[in-house]
């Protein structure tokens, strides 16, 4: 009996809290739809969706009352004291208007056929029936066609009031997941098998959607399709419509450029024209060294000799050299020579595939012989004689034919002598080069055209370049024939066309200067000059490519390597690659191609020589290139008889 | 030929275009340069895709409505210009 009791009043416990519940539950849906009404005043009164919802509730409920089924389900008499809205909306609570659902199922059905309802939100009711259907629990069914109708509601707001978005969004979730136990029974129990009713409902519902959908595809006749077309009214705005797809489609632009971007940045970023392939370094010979000179071996192409400046390191020879084989995957000095003064040019000669010179910082010349492996030191050296060099000798170079040679070496001071490779006891000739105005020219570097052994060009410190020839009457200066002005700095690369082809551009030369420029000069044609000012340093070198007439590659004292292809732009370098690090500067100082054109070598002052991989285009051409170049070239000049006429 | 025959031959001398269709406010074709298979998909998607934009602006701003919907795309940029009476769908070819 106690036990009885004790239930009995457990029970009414019960009662009391879920009528708190429900209380609450009330009140919130009360200031909700509150909410929503005084949105709808707030100009959206007429929005399609949430009218016909709200109506068609309504409209639910005196449909109800006619029929005689009270609007307020059953769980008001369990409920022992719920509080009777004041409003009107409250009968709007989603939950009787779900659990009212079922009963008027063909009313229903026919104020749905009634509305043409294409709209988002159906989209939407579909899809949540969908995910609650695949629950299997029973009682989660049960909750889940609960809080389905207060989720089309919470939809509705959503899309009224995207203001207040996130409380709702905040509430919808807490009816969802808070919902006591105890009361979704009941309401379980209220709607039984009345949710299988609804479903079914719903389900025909979209299949009528479907249905009308299929029929909005069928083809029209011919009849209505040509009393369509000749309808003055359909042809009015019809036309207008074309108008504006016309102008659309004549919108030429491009919505998806970047202005941001920088132009150069991809093929800095990708390895598109430049690929780092290799680096060759040695910790014991060319550690901490700058590279001072680099030449390629004719009879072996694959050989790269590279002269290395002084070291910090006592005892060390000051100069050395290091053959590198640049074909072998290993990095490999095939030969490392050295002499007792700083090495600041390197050549192979051209026609002693053994024999390998450097010029000395003394003003010495130094000759090795590679057949004799065991001996670093040079075979044979030149005096230090007035009648050679007395200062540091910076440029070497084999000119002529097998038969008739020389090998012409240039100092510092301007002086010019040409050996006999086998005898550097005296030099065949030894000729000061005189400027214009009849001054001893400081020369820093030198350059032959290709097979000529008479004429070369000089550059010097002023940023001059002269032309002049070897072979002048008189036997001890060498006058200038042409000078070139142009640069502002000292000249510290210079080279004449290399590459060979159906055009001959031997006459054409280029030169890289301190004033951050390189300039293409030509010695047929004055008017043939171009500047180009892409470098943000001082320019330390610069080296035509040994096969594409259009081609040739610049360092600068920043690191950046450019490869330009006047082919494809005057204007700046088709590749620009910097190299070391991210913020690690590598201080460039030396150039050269290989002899197919496919890699570039670059020194640096830490004993480092880095290879690149140059891409195809740049070495694989076609013949139309020469003829392409020869067009640029007479645009160049052209533009700069056009400027000078205005000068004038 | 007719004046509407006309309008679209026009339009279809523009640069780029691949295809015209004309439907009507029921989704039916009036007029379609594309084949009819690509005919009946293109209408069918881009038909719901006309309406539920348009639903949507209009449940944005119940003042507002769709005039002019152009979709790029990775291969080509569709045009849709939907009137009170009729739906003209143009593919442009993007290149």
């Amino acid at each position: 009996m106690q036990n009885a009791e004790q239930r009995r009043l457990e029970l009414e416990r019960k009662k009391q809290r879920l009528a708190a519940m429900k209380d609450q539950r009330r009140k919130e849906e009360e200031s909700r739809v509150q909410n929503l009404l005084r949105t709808n005043e707030n100009g959206t009164a007429q929005n399609g969706a949430s009218h016909r919802q709200t109506l068609s509730s309504e409209q639910m409920e005196e449909i109800l009352r006619e029929v005689g089924i009270s609007a307020e389900p059953t769980i008001r008499e369990e409920s022992p004291a719920p509080p009777r809205g004041a409003h009107a909306e409250n009968h709007l609570n989603p939950m009787s208007a779900s659990a009212s659902n079922p009963r008027i199922s063909s009313l229903l059905s026919v104020d749905l056929e009634f509305s043409t309802v294409q709209t988002a939100s159906t989209d939407n009711k579909d899809s949540a029936i969908y995910s609650k259907g695949t629950q299997t629990d029973d009682e989660r069914i049960s909750v889940g066609e609960f809080s389905l109708g207060s989720q089309e509601f919470d939809y509705d707001d959503d899309m009224i009031m995207p203001v207040d978005h996130g409380q709702f969004r905040g509430r919808a979730h807490s009816h969802d997941q808070d919902s006591p136990l105890p009361y979704n029974e009941e309401i379980a129990k209220l709607l039984g098998q009345a949710k299988h009713v609804d479903k079914a409902l719903q389900r025909q519902d979209t299949e009528e959607k479907k249905s009308t959908h299929v029929q909005t595809v069928q083809p029209l006749s011919e009849e209505e399709r040509n009393r369509l077309t000749l309808d003055p009214e359909f042809l009015d705005s019809f036309n207008r419509s074309c108008k504006v797809i016309g102008r659309a489609l004549n919108e030429d632009i491009d919505i998806f450029i970047n202005y941001t971007k920088d132009p150069y940045e991809k093929a800095v970023a990708s390895d598109d024209l430049l690929h780092l392939a290799q680096v060759y370094y040695d910790e014991t010979w060319t550690a901490k060294r700058l590279v001072t000179g680099m030449a390629f071996s004719e009879h072996h192409p694959d050989l790269l000799a590279v002269s290395y400046g002084p070291c910090d390191v006592p005892n060390e020879p000051p100069g050395v050299i290091v053959v590198w084989n640049t074909k072998s995957k290993r990095i490999t000095a095939e030969f490392i020579v050295y002499c007792q003064s700083e090495i600041q040019s390197v050549a192979f000669a051209r026609f002693h595939a053994h024999l390998l010179l450097a010029g000395c910082e003394s003003g010495q010349i130094c000759v090795w012989d590679n057949r004799l492996t065991s001996r670093k030191l040079p075979i044979n050296r030149s005096p230090l004689t007035t009648q050679a060099h007395t200062q540091p000798v910076s440029c070497l170079a084999v000119v002529g034919t097998k038969n008739a040679h020389n090998f012409v070496s240039l100092s510092r001071d301007g002086r010019i002598c040409s050996w006999n490779v086998d005898n550097l006891t005296q030099p065949v000739d030894g000729k000061e080069l005189m400027t214009k105005e009849g001054k001893p020219a400081s020369a820093t570097r030198m350059s032959f055209p290709i097979g000529e052994m008479q004429t070369f060009v000089v550059g010097t410190d002023t940023g001059e370049i002269l032309a002049a020839s070897r072979n002048g009457a008189d036997p001890a200066v060498i006058k200038t024939d042409v000078c070139y002005k142009g640069h502002s700095g000292t000249l510290t690369g210079i080279e004449f066309h290399r590459a060979s082809g159906v055009v001959d551009f031997s006459h054409l030369f280029i030169s890289s200067s301190h004033d951050w420029t390189i300039k293409l000069w030509s010695t047929k044609d004055a008017n043939l000059k171009f500047s180009f000012e892409s470098h943000p340093d001082l320019v330390l070198d610069v080296a035509w490519s040994p096969v594409h007439p259009a081609v040739f590659a610049s360092i600068d004292a920043d690191g950046n390597i450019f490869v330009w292809n006047l082919n494809e732009d005057v204007e700046g370098p088709v590749a620009r690659l910097r190299a070391g690090a991210e913020g690690d500067t590598v201080y460039m100082n030396k150039l050269i191609w290989s002899a197919d054109g496919k890699h570039v070598f670059v020194g640096d002052d830490e004993g480092r020589v880095h290879m690149y991989d140059v891409r195809e285009s740049l070495y694989v051409l076609k013949s139309e290139e020469w003829n392409r170049f020869a067009r640029v070239l007479s645009d160049m000049k052209e533009s700069n008889e056009e400027a000078e006429k205005y000068n004038m | 030929m007719s004046d509407f025959e006309e309008t679209i031959r026009r339009l279809q001398s523009e640069k780029g275009v691949a295809g015209i269709i004309v439907v009507d406010s029921a989704g039916r074709v009036i007029h379609s340069t594309i084949d009819s298979d690509a005919t009946q998909s293109h209408t069918a998607f881009l038909q719901q895709l006309c309406e539920k934009t348009k639903t949507s602006i209009r449940e944005l701003d119940s003042s507002n409505d769709l005039t002019f919907l152009r979709l790029r795309t990775k291969k080509n940029e569709i045009m849709i210009a939907p009137d009170k009476d009729h739906v003209i769908m143009v593919i442009k070819d993007l290149s």
